[in-house]
């Protein structure tokens, strides 16, 4: 079941363990018909093109500098979003996602019809804490500015019929304040890809 | 020609192809200084400047009438040009929002402004930031005020090591400043850190006084879970002044 307005203020009114948590909302319009709007925050990292390589799933961690840089604006600064370019930011808001709620994140299409395509992991977990990752890529031609504090994007709350552990005891992105870079280098299935894979001339 | 027109003329033209990028009020303070400390600041002006830090500095320098730039080095600084102040703070500690609080009673301190800004805006969480934010020189009188005021508070609330150093100050130097009350919000700000969320005001409003903010963070110690914490306190800070500049602009458009 979709949380309408009325539910979404009073989960935010809860006890601390089990509130809905965005923060900070700048104005209550933020929260209308069903859903919430989320801002675009000030930190971003920014993808480059490598001079060393391509990215490796398997040991991403190893050169991450060749591929990336962390940009953090002041408030008020803005930044170019290029055609082609694909850019880390996050929500201005901080999440806390009770256990028997989940969200589906959806990109303004307003945003879309210049060319700006937001993307991020589309659901948000029950338990979930932090700001979301937000992939914003420029599929037109013109550069776009990008300002901190626009409404980027809404988020739909549901409730969840069988309650489960939360994720912010079981998932690997549990409490970021700014953009997270992909942590696929983390994941267990690596050694069996490994395994998998026959010798190739550069090994 | 002599060694030293030789050195300064090296220095010179270092510092013009290593400072291209950077804004021309910070060149122009740059080339008041002596051409061995403009060396200095350009090599902690390339760095670009920490976040925590500066979100705190925004906050700590609104009562000063100048224009500021601050580099992340490895203590406190501060160079008055005719174009702008540069203030370096130590980087190691600049996650830190108490730490980096500090900016405000060093700025005091430098511009001879007096301890009454100072005290104004950080209130019972002055004594804390000097301690994090490792100022040790000039502090007697009003160290000594804030542990006559707050010492018995402060150290029920998690402070007894900020306690402990400033009794070695003596409460006798203490001066007179219209001290703010411990604010009430401190508490709640705590429990929210220590559960793992951003503090936050009724409905998702951002918090609504920053000092508060800090004296709970100090309160958190100095252990492994401060770093996490201090990082959700940078984001509430981060949402104050988000909100403070949302409604003030709101309130000029009526």
């Amino acid at each position: 079941m979709v949380l309408g307005e009325q539910e979404l203020w009073e989960r935010m009114d809860r006890r601390l363990e089990d509130r809905l948590v965005v923060t900070p909302l700048l104005s209550a319009k933020q929260v209308s018909g069903g859903s919430v709007d989320v801002r675009l925050g000030t930190e971003f990292i920014v993808l480059k093109r490598s001079a060393r390589g391509p990215i490796n799933p398997m040991t991403m961690s190893e050169g991450a500098a060749d591929y990336q840089e962390r940009v953090v604006l002041d408030v008020g600064q803005r930044m170019v979003l290029h055609p082609n370019q694909l850019v880390l930011g996050a929500t201005l808001e901080f999440l806390q996602i009770p256990a028997d709620l989940m969200a589906y994140v959806i990109g303004r299409s307003s945003w879309g019809r210049l060319g700006l395509i937001v993307a991020t992991a589309i659901m948000v977990q029950p338990g979930y804490r932090g700001s979301l990752t937000l992939e914003l890529a420029n599929l037109g031609d013109t550069p776009i500015y990008l300002y901190p504090g626009t409404r980027i994007a809404q988020l739909v709350f549901h409730t969840v019929s069988s309650l489960t552990a939360g994720y912010a005891q079981q998932g690997k992105y549990s409490g970021p304040v700014g953009p997270e870079f992909s942590k696929l280098a983390q994941d267990p299935d690596w050694k069996n890809i490994q395994g998998l894979a026959l010798p190739t001339d550069d090994e | 020609m002599d060694y030293g027109r030789w050195r300064e003329e090296a220095y010179r033209a270092w510092i013009e192809e290593r400072s291209q990028l950077l804004a021309p009020s910070v060149r122009a303070a740059l080339a008041e200084l002596p051409a061995a400390e403009a060396a200095e600041w350009v090599t902690a002006l390339e760095r670009p400047g920490e976040p925590a830090a500066n979100l705190m500095a925004g906050w700590c320098l609104t009562p000063f009438p100048f224009r500021w730039r601050g580099a992340s080095g490895l203590d406190w600084k501060w160079v008055k040009t005719s174009s702008l102040v540069l203030l370096a703070y130590p980087g190691p500690l600049s996650w830190d929002p108490v730490a980096m609080a500090a900016i405000l009673p060093f700025a005091a301190m430098q511009t001879g402004a007096g301890w009454s800004p100072a005290v104004a805006r950080l209130g019972p969480a002055l004594g804390p930031v000097v301690y994090y934010g490792g100022i040790r020189q000039g502090l007697e009188p009003v160290v000594g005020g804030w542990l006559r005021h707050f010492g018995r508070q402060a150290a029920r609330s998690g402070l007894e090591i900020v306690v402990e150093w400033a009794e070695a100050f003596g409460v006798l130097s203490a001066g007179e400043w219209a001290w703010p009350p411990w604010p009430e919000a401190a508490e709640r700000y705590r429990s929210q850190l220590e559960f793992g969320v951003v503090p936050h005001g009724s409905r998702g409003s951002s918090i609504r006084d920053v000092s508060a903010l800090l004296l709970a963070l100090a309160g958190i110690g100095a252990g492994a879970e401060r770093k996490a914490a201090a990082l959700l306190a940078q984001k509430a800070v981060l949402g104050w002044v988000v909100t403070q500049r949302w409604n003030a602009t709101e309130a000029e458009e009526g």
